[in-house]
């Protein structure tokens, strides 16, 4: 099956998803969520770094250096606080929105 | 939050970056690793393909951490600059206009600075103090220096001063020096470069060891500009004698070129203050000033110590000097600490900022002027450039979007303009004061961080001033009558061009009076009768040798030369002064009426004169009696009219007294008004009788050749007298200089507002026309004939304009007694002034209508009616 873009406006979400039970590199998080998809959402550099910066600057994770599984440098990012709030309320919205979708989808017509 | 975190980034910068690279690097790896573990063999091409633009990405990433208005902002400069490029014509008439006021304003407020603002050139020069004595309760107050023995005493005991200085200026010959001016000697105490942290261009500055009362040691440091004009910045210097009024000095250093002294005056040579007997053996004060703790008046200056402050070093020097006073049985005075900017110093701010106030006025009405000019540009610019807007607004841009846009616009011209203004900050003020005098102050020109604060101030005050207005109107507007090329709401845009024409009008009204009443005050103190003989009298200046005369022998020579030159000066009279009449100096003495209380004592200008001087200068006495010898012993004074008118209105003053200080000084005479002491209404002063010292002027009536020849006697008496002899028509003419200066300044500010303001005026007119081509081209048609054109169009704008004149006319008469109040020269308003100008302006409106109007009078109505 083909590679999946991300739905608009999700990536932000996502990202703070994969970060909520540990911290994790930018390497880390595209694996994650390729894994849990199962292969259909794949991050391009390109948007997650962006978006990355984006979090840092809003502060809605923290980054710092530490070693990798392979004892190399990389940079770890984790959720804050602020992080966590604003993870809830993108989820809430974003299921607001799949139930909203989903009832138009399956209404008779 | 957000924004501290922006500022973060800011200020880590390249790090940043660095880091965002390597995150990316890793991730570049891992995913290459990956690939090639799932035995892909391209592996390293795939990863980094199908990883995108890694440029792009880094790219992105860093730039969500500018705010996005840093980049608008970006894209706003470049649109500006094109835009302005692209109209060279408009660019360059505005960069005229608004370079030439800010540079005006950029050079007025640079000399002021210099003059004023700038503190002494030394180490740390914020921790330096002026230490000045003020006497409590006095009504004009004054501002006084220190005895050498009370300086000891305060500066063994201070504990707020780390350092403190005494310094006393002469006059004195450098070497053989018989020609020009002579040099600034300053006597200072020996700490005074340690203290001041000077450094020196060659060998050392002075020390305590020099400067002991009872063994002063004849050193001397030369000032760079002494070292430099006087030795040819010999490099040999050190260790050579040079004589300072005849006695032996050796040179042991030259101060550092950037230190330029610590007072307004030059500064040419520093010695100690324990030598100033050396120099001065003859007079008795010399010792006495350094022995005597009743004597007073050096200037003091310190440095406060570490952690002290200011007040803290008020209120211990108050203290110390009360306690000195008391046990000398003086009467305290206060003590006042200001920084040593000039400025600082009370009684040369009051001198200073009416003056100022009126010059910043004028050069502020210049750049108002200009903005006025720049604005009309702009606002016929923003019509030009409708659709080009319109279209902007149609495609969705907001309006403040565009008058950003405007203003970003508007600011670059100003910043270009404050860039030019900088430049011409360089060289005018330099060329004015060089005309001014003939050896100008020495001035720090150079801009520092308060003249480019002050011009960036300036530049962006003016672009909001001259962009607001036009990019408001420019924007308000109907998109689609925009787009169909009609302009139908002209009428609000017009109005705002009608106010700035009246503004403009008004300003040159007030300019061109101000420079009308200058130039008629030159005119009129040209043709004055001021009181006194000036043609056929000569002024010889003597000037001797201070080691061989003191007083006594200096008036005994005097006596003699005055004998000598009698037969050859006109009625046989020689008058003797102490200073020249017309000279730019005056005697100030503060005096009282008996039964006032010293603290009450007003200041009041003198001159020091023999009893010929009257005859000889043709002053006649209106009551009294003129000074006979013995007059000098008894304190009498001669008072001139307008001082008998002001202190006694109803009765003669001969025969009351005056008090000055201790003394009682009894009126013998009353002078006819004459203005020796400077040209305009004369003001109050008094005579006091003078035989003569070693430093004395002969007046008599002589023409050039027989001056010359009483200049040589007088140095064939002595031939180590300095002799200089200048006619009185040439002294008259010296005093008009300054005058003439300010007149020529004052011609050049209303010349330049008058250009200015028809350029104003004719391109609003112009514009006028350009919009309402239509209603021309129908009138026109209709059977108008150019000449009623020209009519219509003039009519159309005489509100302006008249408005203008009328605002301008009362500014005028306001300005005029404002003026007048700080330069007396300059005469009232006039008729001739008031005609002049209105003529001028009226003249330079028609011909700023004419032109535009002619052309509106061809307008072809078939193609202005196809315009649409």
């Amino acid at each position: 099956m083909g590679k999946q873009e991300i739905l608009p406006g999700t990536l932000d979400m996502l990202i703070l998803k994969s970060l909520a039970r540990e911290k994790r590199h930018g390497y880390g998080i595209a694996e994650y969520l390729k894994a849990v998809s199962e292969d259909v959402l794949e991050v391009g550099e390109s948007s997650l770094y962006p978006a990355l910066q984006r979090l840092l600057l809003n502060g809605w994770v923290k980054a710092e250096w530490g070693a990798s599984e392979n004892n190399r440098r990389a940079r770890y990012y984790t959720i804050t606080a602020a992080g966590r709030k604003q993870l809830a309320s993108e989820s809430r919205e974003f299921d607001r929105m799949i139930g909203a979708i989903q009832r138009v989808m399956g209404a008779a017509s | 939050m957000r924004i501290l975190r922006r500022l973060m980034y800011v200020f880590r910068g390249r790090r940043h970056e660095v880091e965002l690279a390597e995150e990316m690097e890793f991730h570049r790896q891992m995913a290459e690793a990956a690939e090639r573990e799932n035995g892909r063999p391209d592996a390293s091409d795939s990863a980094r393909r199908r990883m995108g633009n890694m440029m792009q990405a880094s790219e992105e990433a860093r730039g969500v951490w500018l705010a996005p208005w840093v980049e608008g902002v970006w894209q706003d400069l470049q649109y500006g600059a094109r835009s302005l490029i692209k109209q060279p014509g408009f660019t360059a008439m505005a960069l005229l206009a608004l370079g030439l006021g800010i540079g005006l304003n950029t050079s007025l407020f640079t000399v002021f600075n210099a003059v004023a603002l700038r503190p002494w050139p030394v180490l740390e020069p914020g921790r330096m103090v002026n230490i000045l004595t003020t006497e409590p309760g006095r009504m004009h107050q004054r501002f006084g220096g220190f005895g050498a023995v009370e300086y000891r005493f305060l500066r063994d005991n201070s504990r707020t001063l780390q350092g403190v200085i005494l310094m006393r200026s002469e006059q004195v010959r450098i070497d053989e020096q018989v020609e020009g001016q002579r040099s600034r000697c300053h006597f200072v105490t020996g700490n005074y470069f340690d203290v001041l942290g000077v450094q020196m261009a060659l060998g050392r500055g002075l020390t305590a060891e020099e400067d002991k009362v009872e063994d002063p040691r004849p050193v001397a440091v030369l000032s760079y500009q002494t070292w430099q004009t006087r030795y040819g910045g010999d490099a040999g210097i050190l260790g050579r004698t040079i004589r300072l009024d005849g006695a032996p000095f050796m040179v042991v250093g030259v101060a550092d070129e950037a230190f330029t002294g610590t007072s307004m005056d030059r500064h040419d040579v520093w010695v100690p203050m324990a030598t100033l007997p050396v120099v001065r053996p003859l007079e008795k004060w010399a010792r006495q000033m350094l022995t005597d703790p009743h004597f007073c008046c050096s200037s003091m200056a310190g440095r406060l110590a570490d952690g002290a402050t200011r007040e803290q070093a008020q209120a211990e020097l108050t203290a110390l000097t009360r306690q000195f006073q008391s046990q000398l049985g003086e009467k305290p005075h206060d003590v006042m600490l200001t920084g040593t900017a000039f400025f600082a110093r009370p009684d040369s701010k009051k001198k200073v900022i009416t003056v100022m106030g009126l010059l910043m006025a004028a050069v502020a009405a210049v750049l108002l002027l200009a903005c006025a000019n720049v604005s009309n540009l702009l606002l016929a610019r923003a019509a030009a450039r409708q659709r080009e807007i319109a279209v902007r607004l149609s495609l969705g841009a907001g309006r403040r979007r565009i008058v950003r846009q405007l203003l970003t616009e508007s600011l670059l011209l100003a910043v270009a303009a404050g860039g030019l203004g900088l430049g011409l900050a360089q060289v005018l003020p330099d060329f004015v004061l060089r005309q001014m005098a003939d050896a100008p102050p020495v001035l720090n020109l150079r801009p520092d961080t308060a003249v480019l604060a002050y011009t960036s101030c300036i530049a962006m005050l003016t672009a909001v001033l001259f962009g607001l207005a036009p990019a408001l109107r420019g924007t308000r507007m109907s998109v689609n009558e925009a787009m169909k090329g009609q302009s139908a709401n002209v009428s609000p845009r017009f109005r705002l061009r009608s106010v700035l024409l009246g503004v403009q009008v008004a300003i040159s009204v007030v300019l061109l009076m101000s420079s009308g009443l200058f130039l008629q005050g030159l005119r009129r103190a040209e043709d004055r009768d001021p009181g006194f003989a000036v043609d056929g009298v000569t002024i010889l200046t003597v000037d001797l040798p201070v080691d061989r005369y003191d007083e006594q022998r200096g008036s005994a020579l005097m006596a003699e030369a005055a004998e000598r030159i009698g037969p050859i000066a006109g009625s046989g009279k020689v008058a003797m002064a102490l200073l020249a009449p017309l000279g730019n100096a005056r005697i100030v003495t503060g005096f009282r009426m008996p039964g006032q209380r010293e603290e009450q004592e007003s200041p009041l200008a003198g001159q020091a004169v023999s009893g010929e001087y009257f005859e000889v200068l043709g002053i006649p006495m209106l009551a009294g009696r003129s000074f006979v010898p013995g007059d000098r012993g008894r304190h009498s004074i001669i008072v001139n009219e307008a001082m008998a008118r002001r202190y006694w209105p109803s009765g003669s003053p001969v025969g009351s007294a005056i008090l000055t200080g201790k003394d009682r000084r009894e009126i013998v005479g009353v002078a006819r008004d004459a203005e020796i002491l400077g040209l305009g209404p004369a003001e109050p002063m008094y005579f006091e009788p003078y035989d003569g010292g070693n430093r004395a002027v002969l007046v008599f009536r002589a023409n050039e050749a027989a001056g010359r020849q009483a200049a040589a006697l007088v140095s064939e008496l002595e031939k180590g007298a300095v002799v200089s002899v200048t006619p009185m028509r040439q002294q008259l003419e010296r005093w008009l200089g300054p005058t003439r200066i300010g007149a020529a300044m004052a011609a050049a500010l209303g010349l330049l507002a008058l250009v200015l303001a028809s350029v104003g005026v004719y391109g609003v007119i112009a514009y006028s026309v350009e919009q309402r081509r239509r209603e021309i081209g129908v009138r026109v048609a209709l059977g108008a004939r150019p000449g009623q054109m020209v009519g219509f169009i003039l009519k159309s704008n005489a509100r302006a304009l008249m408005a203008g004149l009328g605002a301008g006319a009362l500014g005028a008469i306001a300005m005029a007694k404002l003026v007048r109040k700080t330069f007396p020269d300059v005469s009232g308003l006039d008729p001739v002034v008031w005609a002049g100008v209105m003529l001028i302006l009226m003249a330079a409106g028609v011909a700023a209508c004419v032109m535009p109007a002619r052309r509106a009078g061809r307008v072809d109505p078939v193609r202005a009616l196809q315009h649409e």
